[in-house]
């Protein structure tokens, strides 16, 4: 009985200690379900990661909500005619959080950071063209190239490029400090827990217009949707589309939807018996209705993709190889490989990352079964399946890997063979080599688009990934947060320039 | 004069107690259920996906409903009963086989031998059960067999101490001492003469073994570390099922409610079988 009692006070004090009060005040309260997972703006790879670092720092050119570049610390830029100097005009009167004046310097020091490589900038392999840089004064920065390069500019839009102090360079303080130029000041970070951020009130963009943000960490994406119904948060960002499809025509809560640039993929590594074989990769791309992995596990948020996301470059899916259906089709090429009694396939899935990799991998394992292909499902826990699939220690993955508005840089990793991620695409020839390196110096618009539709034919054609689809980014939030534009990278930086009406 | 009444049987003592007979009730709906779900006697294959029929609530045609991808959840249910009961069975074998041989013979052997043996129980004793199954199913990769043994190390502390228990009190006696003044090895006076005493409170620790073994299961499932999909468990199936509890409830209600019950028998029974093998309390009206 006296245990009882106990047990109950016990409850009912931790149920105080973790409902938080309502949201009050100017200060923005947003949930999400991952931290970051550190401070270093070069070295980061996550998306959590990105989610807070884009609020504190800028890179020199950043994209609009219709992935366009536009001037961020950056006020214009001018690629020469030869297409061997790219040099940009600096914003004036520009300070890091610490106060320090932003120039040229620092843009110098920053790249010098991100090109050496004992840093581990995640995003070093996109600037490897750049042969030097000059300061002819403090506002204005020339790179020389030591070949033409047309992705540079939107390879730079990135917080894996954003502009760090060269004092903290050089104290080697940048893992440690947050020192940016951007909207929000990094005032506390306790992992896991919460984060504060102020604003940046010399923050030379218009906003922001609120006094700060509180980051809290709720690892239960269906906990975040109950604490913005109870409007113990204002804000929240989700993952799950089966989560995020519960605010589809809720009153108090307005849902932010925007198509991801993001892909779902069935990775089939070709390096690999009996991937090797074209003919199985074909008769597996065959075999899948991708419209039918997309209604099962994401219950139908997304759309049906090819090898290309962005409005500007993807192609209508009936063009490409096998988008509809065959079964015939895939039993033929079963055969012609030699294997029409099928054999068994392994495919490796995060537990809950994305929130749908199991449902995406038993709805291809029932799809495959069809054609005597066995597939065994292994659901590993996301560090243990990052590592293998960094080292290419897998048959097949379901994975969902992140988009980049240039072609060129979304898949230089992976389909060249220079790619630092090429051993885990698993798959290169000397059309996709070719293909690559004209994408990179090719300056004509339309010539481009006909290189990277070509590109797009060739890849669902050898079948070395099973592209399937892409879904949303969605943002909730209260009806008193107004102003917040979604981007299709997921970026929050549009917090800038939300109001609170309370 | 009267003679005697016979005692009544211990099984029968065990059906006039409620919980006893509460708990050998829902257990044995359990094993019906379980192994009409082994022999493939489901109203659907458990792994058939009818995607025109996914996320229907119970119906005539689909008993308890159906689930993301159109699957039968009752067929699913049923599956996933035996696929627990699988694991609980062989990883409590496991746990009694192993732990009672280590208590038997620490307590037997006593001294160093049993202060060693016995607090290395200890370390294992002093790990939560559910975190220690994770760490071990981290390390050998999740699957079937790693998920028996996991369970299995996990509860063979339990058994070493119920079972070392009586053979310390049991090694004393003057029988004890008979057999050994006839020359019998210690071997077969461990079997033949300590063993046989240890087995009442053995059979009460299987019981409730059972249930925590069937809730380490569905745990390690709910994590993804237990029984990989597409072959049901409850434990996979209460997962799946919880990001839709709000669109499909019933996702949710019938793995939890199937948890529930199968855990409350094992525990029930266990109780019961307490209450009637103790012979403290034989005689007692509870």
């Amino acid at each position: 009985m006296r245990k009882a009692f106990f047990a109950l006070v016990l409850i009912a004090l931790v149920a105080l200690a973790i409902s938080p009060a309502a949201a009050q005040g100017n200060v923005l309260v947003m949930a999400r379900a991952a931290d970051t997972t550190g401070l270093d703006p070069h070295t980061q790879t996550a998306f959590a990661s990105f989610r807070l670092l884009e609020l504190i720092y800028e890179p020199l050119v950043s994209l609009d909500a219709d992935l366009n570049v536009i001037p961020a610390l950056a006020e214009s830029w001018n690629f020469a005619d030869d297409g061997m100097t790219l040099s940009f005009t600096l914003r004036q009167g520009v300070k890091f959080h610490n106060g320090a004046d932003f120039t040229s310097a620092d843009v110098a020091a920053t790249f010098a950071r991100i090109l050496d490589e004992a840093t581990g900038a995640a995003a070093r392999a996109n600037y490897l063209n750049i042969a030097s840089i000059d300061t002819p004064d403090d506002y204005t920065v020339v790179f020389n190239l030591s070949a033409p390069d047309v992705p540079l500019l939107a390879a730079l839009a990135t917080t894996n490029a954003a502009m760090v102090d060269s004092a903290d360079i050089e104290s080697g303080a940048v893992a440690t400090v947050a020192n940016g130029t951007g909207p929000f000041v990094l005032e506390n970070w306790t992992p896991e827990e919460t984060t504060t951020l102020s604003a940046n009130a010399d923050w030379w963009g218009d906003g922001p217009n609120i006094d700060g943000i509180e980051i809290r960490i709720i690892p239960d994406e269906a906990s975040i949707l109950a604490a913005l119904r109870a409007g113990t948060i204002d804000f929240a960002l989700l993952n799950d589309p089966l989560v995020a499809t519960l605010l589809i025509g809720d009153a108090n809560v307005q849902l932010n939807r925007v198509p991801a640039i993001s892909y779902h993929v069935l990775q089939l590594r070709a390096a690999v018996e009996p991937l090797d074989k074209l003919e199985v990769r074909q008769a597996i791309s065959c075999a899948i209705d991708r419209q039918e992995v997309l209604d099962t596990a994401s219950l139908g948020e997304g759309i049906v993709t090819g090898p290309l996301t962005m409005a500007a470059f993807a192609l209508p899916t009936d063009e490409l190889f096998c988008y509809e259906k065959d079964l015939d089709k895939a039993r033929e090429l079963m055969a012609a490989a030699g294997m029409s009694d099928g054999f068994t396939l392994k495919v490796i899935a995060a537990n809950a990352e994305p929130p749908t990799a199991l449902s995406e991998a038993q709805s291809i394992q029932a799809q495959l079964a069809e054609i005597g292909i066995t597939v065994e499902i292994e659901s590993l826990e996301l560090s243990v399946y990052v590592d293998r699939w960094l080292a290419g220690d897998f048959e097949a993955a379901v994975a969902l890997n992140g988009g980049r508005p240039d072609p060129y840089t979304m898949y230089a990793r992976y389909w060249q063979s220079s790619g630092n991620l090429n051993n885990v695409a698993g798959y290169i020839d000397e059309t996709l080599d070719d293909l690559m390196a004209r994408g990179r110096t090719e300056t004509d618009p339309e010539a481009r688009y006909e290189i990277f539709a070509e590109l797009q034919h060739h890849l669902t054609e050898m079948a070395p990934w099973v592209w399937l689809y892409t879904g949303y980014e969605y943002t909730a939030q209260l009806p008193a947060v107004q102003g917040f534009v979604p981007y299709p990278t997921d970026s929050l930086i549009g917090l800038a320039h939300v109001t609170l009406s309370r | 004069m009267d003679s005697m009444p016979k005692p009544p049987s211990t099984f029968t003592r065990l059906l006039r107690n409620r919980s006893g007979l509460v708990g050998l009730l829902l257990v044995t709906l359990y094993v019906v259920v379980g192994v009409t779900g082994l022999l493939g006697m489901t109203p659907y294959p458990v792994n058939d996906q009818h995607v025109r029929d996914r996320l229907t609530g119970p119906s005539a045609t689909y008993a308890l409903g159906t689930d993301l991808f159109g699957r039968d959840m009752f067929s699913r249910l049923m599956k996933g009963a035996a696929n627990s009961l699988q694991v609980a069975v062989l990883s409590v074998t496991i746990a009694t086989l192993a732990g009672t041989a280590i208590g038997t013979v620490s307590g037997f052997v006593g001294g160093l031998f049993d202060n060693v043996v016995m607090r290395i129980m200890d370390v294992f004793f002093a790990l939560p059960a559910l975190l220690l199954a994770l760490v071990i199913v981290s390390v050998f990769g999740p699957g079937g067999g790693t998920t028996v043994i996991a369970i299995g190390i996990v509860y063979t502390p339990i058994f070493a101490r119920v079972s070392r228990g009586p053979v310390l009190a049991v090694k004393e006696m003057e029988f004890i001492m008979a057999a050994r003044c006839l020359g019998l090895s210690n071997l077969r006076i461990m079997l033949r003469h300590v063993l046989p005493n240890t087995l009442a409170p053995l059979i009460v620790q299987v019981s409730l073994a059972l249930s925590w073994s069937l809730l380490t299961e569905a745990g390690l499932s709910f994590l993804g570390l237990g029984t990989q999909p597409p072959e049901p468990s409850w434990g996979v199936m209460l997962s799946e099922g919880r990001a839709l509890a709000e669109m499909a409830p019933w996702l949710m209600i019938f793995p939890a409610l199937a948890i529930m019950l199968g855990v409350l028998g094992f525990n029930l029974l266990g109780d019961g079988l307490r209450d009637v093998l103790d012979p403290r309390l034989r005689g007692v009206k509870t």
